[in-house]
């Protein structure tokens, strides 16, 4: 003869959720892990493994020890003495020339302009 | 009123309203618009951004302002069904013309054949940012990128001012005593007349013509206005095209086009285009005032003006 025990009825949980939803609730919390870990380790990761840093650079940053800077930048007296390898040449400094000059030209051409072929 | 030298042209900026300094403080950053611009586009300069894409092989990744211009002209190849053309570079240089134009510099016995080449071949990707350029098409975005400038200088400039880089303007507000700009259309036949005056206020002006861009190819005579579709230069029946449009790098790419097109094709495609009008010349000297917005503008006989300017209007004022 077999008896049954009959104990109390099975608590009901608290969070009664399908199977879908359970996989829904566990995907949202990886991705919030993951954001959580990227953005902690992003912020760990040195300066220069950055974006963005040769903006900075150019900002001034670069006065820094340890970091780097373009030679034609440094004022001509402060500027380290360059060993080329044989055969090798320094190229021209970047383009920086200055804006085309301005002059005054007499105001009565104001009122009147004319329009050509150029 | 003050004055540069930028992009083989006279620059002129005006902000009648400033004080002599401030309006040359603000001449001065106008320059500096013109001098980086011409860092970029200058297709003369070897070391310009635009010199290094037109010599290298493979996909390159360009600045985002040049990246914008191309897609801005890749915008008016559309706009004018393949009218404008930056890839007629090539046929530039096989013309001869390689070096910032003067009068008998690029003369010469005899010429290259150019290279066919279309704009549609060259792909642009937006996402990395980059150009792709098949070899042998060279690029030149020479007028469009001036009216570009003009455009971006103006910006700088409180109103009433104006910035003229050779013909293509920029006018804000309504001149320098508020009854409008007063811009001559230069007669292509003779420097010192002019075919027409305009008043302009709140819009810009572009002008095309062979008249002062040419040279000699043996026998044969050669302009810097290149006919994408045969690529040879324009063989049009107009001697020149005037556009007012609401920009100056619309104007001088319309103004172009209009030459290319020729009188009966430049009418139609001006009438379609709103706030446009244009002021095309016939080689007998004949004017024809073309475009919707020279219908909509107010029309005087004189020098008066008869009614209140408007944002974006203009008028014309036909010479006795």
């Amino acid at each position: 003869m077999t008896t049954e025990r009959r104990g109390e009825p099975r608590p009901k949980p608290r969070l009664d959720l399908s199977a879908l939803e359970w996989r829904l609730l566990l995907t949202v919390a990886l991705a919030i892990t993951y954001v959580f870990a990227w953005f902690e380790f992003r912020t760990a990761l040195p300066a220069s493994a950055l974006r963005g840093t040769a903006e900075r650079r150019n900002q001034g940053e670069a006065t820094a020890p340890g970091s780097s800077v373009w030679l034609t930048d440094l004022p001509p007296g402060e500027r380290p003495a360059v060993e080329l390898p044989a055969g090798w040449t320094l190229a021209s400094p970047v383009n920086r020339e200055l804006a085309p000059a301005v002059v005054r030209v007499p105001s009565t051409r104001a009122a009147r302009l004319r329009t050509r072929s150029s | 009123m003050f004055a540069l030298r930028a992009m083989n042209t006279d620059v002129l900026v005006a902000a009648p309203l400033l004080s002599e300094v401030d309006e040359e403080s603000v001449a001065r950053r106008v320059a500096d618009v013109f001098a980086s611009s011409e860092r970029i586009f200058s297709r003369f300069r070897p070391n310009s951004e635009l010199s290094l894409l037109n010599a290298a092989t493979g996909q390159v990744t360009v600045s985002a302002e040049m990246f914008a211009a191309l897609r801005r002209a890749r915008t008016y190849n559309a706009l004018t069904g393949g009218l404008f053309d930056p890839a007629v570079g090539g046929a530039l240089l096989a013309f001869g013309y390689d070096r910032s134009f003067a009068p008998g510099a690029l003369d010469r016995e005899s010429a290259k054949t150019p290279r066919r080449a279309s704009f549609g071949d060259v792909v642009l990707d937006r996402r990395t940012r980059s150009v792709f350029r098949p070899r042998g098409v060279h690029l030149d975005l020479g007028g469009m990128v001036k009216g570009r400038t003009v455009d971006r200088a103006a910006r700088l400039l409180p109103s009433p001012g104006v910035v003229d880089a050779g013909g293509d303007a920029v006018f804000l507000g309504a001149g320098p005593d508020g009854t409008g700009w007063l811009v001559d259309v230069e007669d292509p036949r003779d420097a010192s007349r002019s075919v027409a005056t305009l008043r302009l206020c709140d819009c810009a002006v572009a002008t095309s013509a062979p008249n002062r861009r040419h040279w000699r190819v043996g026998t044969a005579r050669m302009h810097h206005i290149v006919d994408p579709r045969s690529h040879r230069p324009a063989e049009s029946d107009l001697a020149q095209a005037t556009v007012i449009a609401p920009t100056a790098e619309l104007a001088d790419v319309l103004a172009k086009t209009a030459f290319i097109l020729g009188a009966r094709l430049a009418r139609a495609f001006l009438e379609r285009m709103p706030r446009v009008g244009g002021v095309l010349v016939l080689p007998a000297g004949e004017v024809q005032m073309v475009g919707k917005a020279m219908k909509e503008g107010f029309v005087v006989k004189g020098s008066a003006c008869a009614a209140p300017f408007r944002q974006n209007c203009f008028m014309e004022v036909w010479h006795a």
